[in-house]
């Protein structure tokens, strides 16, 4: 019943897995997204979800920590997601090249062949952001292994939530349903 | 490939090794406290700064910006020589003297959110009370090389065969030094550490201490077995060395009996930690446990009381990567010693955190406005992504079966079997997405999430706990199918 209703007013839902390194602000969007505001938060062990509902359509975020040993868990979040957001802190450039192993790891999976992935290059407002293009290069999108996938990047800054909608607007517009 | 091994190995080498350093530094009276809020057991760092911190502090931390300070997780996260080494330099108390250099007398650390955020930010941003005349020291060598480490242990493996009779425990004390006794003069103690060869020997020269009329206890116990050397050592001192060896024989044999007294500090933590486990989560880790269930999960433990904000969902470092690895008796014995210390930290880090995410499972927190939106969203989404901790009534190996103090909302106990599992185009269109680590190849089943901290807990091969969502069920019904089987069943 309630898928008929959702068909009838066109209520879409997308399920979202957002990753990235450590401190990238991957929590501090999902509950900009969420809440509207900029929150202090701590860094995750394990995992955050929340649905953010934009333009009828329904995400469903989760938001999985990043510290290096907990990575190997993300894979077990891959079965159904949609999208991939991949939140790169666009001021750490000494480990811009750990994030491009990660993101070729995680779109490489079998089960995530089919995501769209959405790139925030975050935190544009510190001194020495790396722009969205240099952001591309460095983690490697133009490769042939990449080239042709789905991707996008999108400048952002979580705390004043520049960029995110436009985020989520890519992705849906981007989702084949 | 046997190459790629080698390295593998070697990486598993350096991590080892770092985190033995880590856990010797947190160990340091220095570093058992928040460097900015006072919080205690640290389990966070700065690298670069060289401070250990909590993880709420480590929060307010990653905010700064990397240019200033480069937070890692002592336990999550992977550490290189260098970070090590930076820390080494540094530590808790330097790191106040530098950067607390001008701070008020009647200063009082401040313990809200905003109040901490903008006293870190004058203190590592603007710089407000640091030292004039700090310099910033050049990037450090690596702590260690491990190379070199390699080629020392080869060498002393040969060493070792080579004469293992005649080097006796005395090797291993200079290899590893130790906090001295409280008591024994300074002096003595440099000196001792000086003159530790000439000690060496006296000490092998049993007669000599005889000549010195030392009490027969402290000798014997240091070394009550050599005399091989005795007919060397008792010609050689004059009556004012004798002195002088006496207390540094006396100062070496406290060194000693500190080293075979060694086990005495960590069991007194283990008390602590016991105690502090049992009434936050009811039972403690079994110190016996063999090495492939020492769960670092038992980490997780805390992390559960810690954030209890909305969806907040915590989860402990899978246990099997690490156990798998070379057990190290000094890293899970830190685990379960230290972590429980940091559980009520947590739990004060999650009521600072309720202003920013409503908790509505709080009834204290549920009466502003915002509570009751909250409310609504959280009962919309309960069904959704409900998932309980199932904490199965285990054998003695099962160290989470701690029930977690914040999440006395639903129920967790050992009446819930199984959960359903979501049905593929089932009617929550939620669950088909959700991740359901069945017959992970870890071996392990998830813990998951309560409902107001979203927990995910990689449990131990044989905890019970799964992830299992609660598509239209009440919240303590437990009917339905297990996601994944027990594997201790």
């Amino acid at each position: 019943m309630g898928k008929i209703l959702s068909k009838i007013f066109g209520n879409k839902e997308m399920r979202i897995l957002m990753l990235g390194l450590d401190a990238a602000g991957k929590t501090t969007i999902l509950y900009k997204l969420k809440l509207g505001q900029s929150v202090t938060t701590i860094p995750t062990v394990g995992f955050n979800v929340e649905t953010v509902t934009y333009k009828n359509v329904k995400f469903s975020v989760w938001d999985v920590g990043g510290q290096d040993k907990i990575r190997p868990l993300w894979r077990h979040y891959y079965t159904g997601t949609q999208g991939l957001i991949f939140v790169v802190d666009s001021a750490d450039r000494d480990r811009i090249d750990e994030a491009r192993q990660e993101l070729h790891k995680i779109v490489n999976d079998r089960e995530m062949r089919e995501v769209i992935i959405l790139v925030f290059a975050n935190k544009q407002d510190l001194p020495d952001a790396m722009k969205p293009q240099e952001i591309q290069d460095k983690l490697g999108l133009t490769m042939t292994s990449l080239r042709q996938r789905n991707w996008y990047v999108q400048p952002a800054c979580a705390t004043t939530g520049d960029g995110l909608f436009e985020g989520l607007t890519w992705l849906m517009s981007n989702h084949k349903t | 490939m046997a190459f790629n091994k080698l390295e593998k190995e070697k990486q598993k080498l350096v991590s080892e090794k770092c985190q033995s350093i880590l856990v010797t530094l947190l160990r340091d009276e220095d570093n058992k406290y928040c460097v900015d809020c006072d919080a205690k057991g640290p389990r966070w760092a700065s690298w670069n700064l060289g401070i250990f911190l909590c993880i709420r502090c480590a929060g307010i931390h990653r905010n700064l910006g990397v240019h200033i300070s480069r937070v890692k997780s002592v336990n999550l996260d992977a550490w290189t020589p260098e970070q090590i080494a930076c820390i080494q330099n540094m530590g808790n108390s330097k790191a106040r003297a530098v950067y607390e250099a001008n701070l008020p007398d009647n200063f009082r650390r401040p313990q809200t959110d905003s109040s901490l955020e903008a006293f870190v930010r004058a203190k590592y941003e603007q710089k407000k009370y640091i030292a004039k005349e700090w310099v910033e020291p050049p990037p450090p060598k690596p702590a260690f090389d491990i190379e070199e480490e390699l080629r020392k242990e080869k060498e002393k493996k040969r060493n070792k065969n080579k004469s293992f009779q005649s080097s006796g425990t005395v090797g291993d004390i200079q290899a590893n030094p130790l906090p001295r006794p409280s008591n024994s003069n300074s002096t003595l103690v440099t000196t001792a550490i000086n003159a530790e060869k000439i000690v060496q020997k006296t000490e092998n020269g049993k007669t000599s201490d005889d000549l010195l009329g030392l009490d027969m206890n402290s000798t014997a116990n240091a070394r009550p077995d050599d005399d091989s050397f005795g007919l060397f050592v008792s010609s050689l001192p004059s009556k004012e060395t004798n002195c002088e060896i006496k207390a540094e024989s006396k100062a070496t044999s406290n060194e000693e009996s500190d080293f075979f007294n060694q086990k005495a500090p960590t069991d007194d933590k283990k008390v602590m930690s016991k105690e502090s486990i049992l009434s936050l989560y009811g039972s403690a880790p079994p110190p016996s446990l063999p090495p492939t269930q020492q769960p670092i999960g038992s980490q997780s433990t805390q992390f559960n009381g810690l954030n209890s904000s909305l969806f907040m969902g915590q989860f402990g470092p899978n246990s099997q990567p690490m156990a798998s690895q070379t057990p190290n008796p000094m890293f899970v014995s830190q685990n379960t010693g230290i972590d429980p210390l940091q559980a009520p930290m947590g739990q004060t880090s999650n009521l600072m955190s309720q202003s920013n995410f409503p908790l509505t499972t709080n009834p204290f927190l549920a009466n502003t406005s915002k509570g009751s939106n909250f409310g609504q969203q959280t009962v919309q989404q309960l069904p959704q992504h409900m998932a309980t901790l199932q904490l199965n009534p285990m054998p003695a190996s099962n160290p989470n079966t701690n029930p977690i103090p914040n999440n006395n909302w639903f129920q967790m106990g050992p009446q819930s079997t199984g959960l359903p599992v979501p049905q593929p185009g089932g009617i929550n269109p939620f669950m088909t997405g959700a991740p359901i680590p069945a017959g992970v190849p870890f071996g392990n089943n998830f813990g998951s999430a309560g409902l107001n901290s979203g927990s995910m807990f990689p449990q131990t091969d044989n905890s019970g706990s799964q992830w299992a969502f609660n598509g239209n069920q009440t919240l303590n019904q437990s009917s339905g199918v297990t996601a994944s089987t027990n594997l201790w069943q």
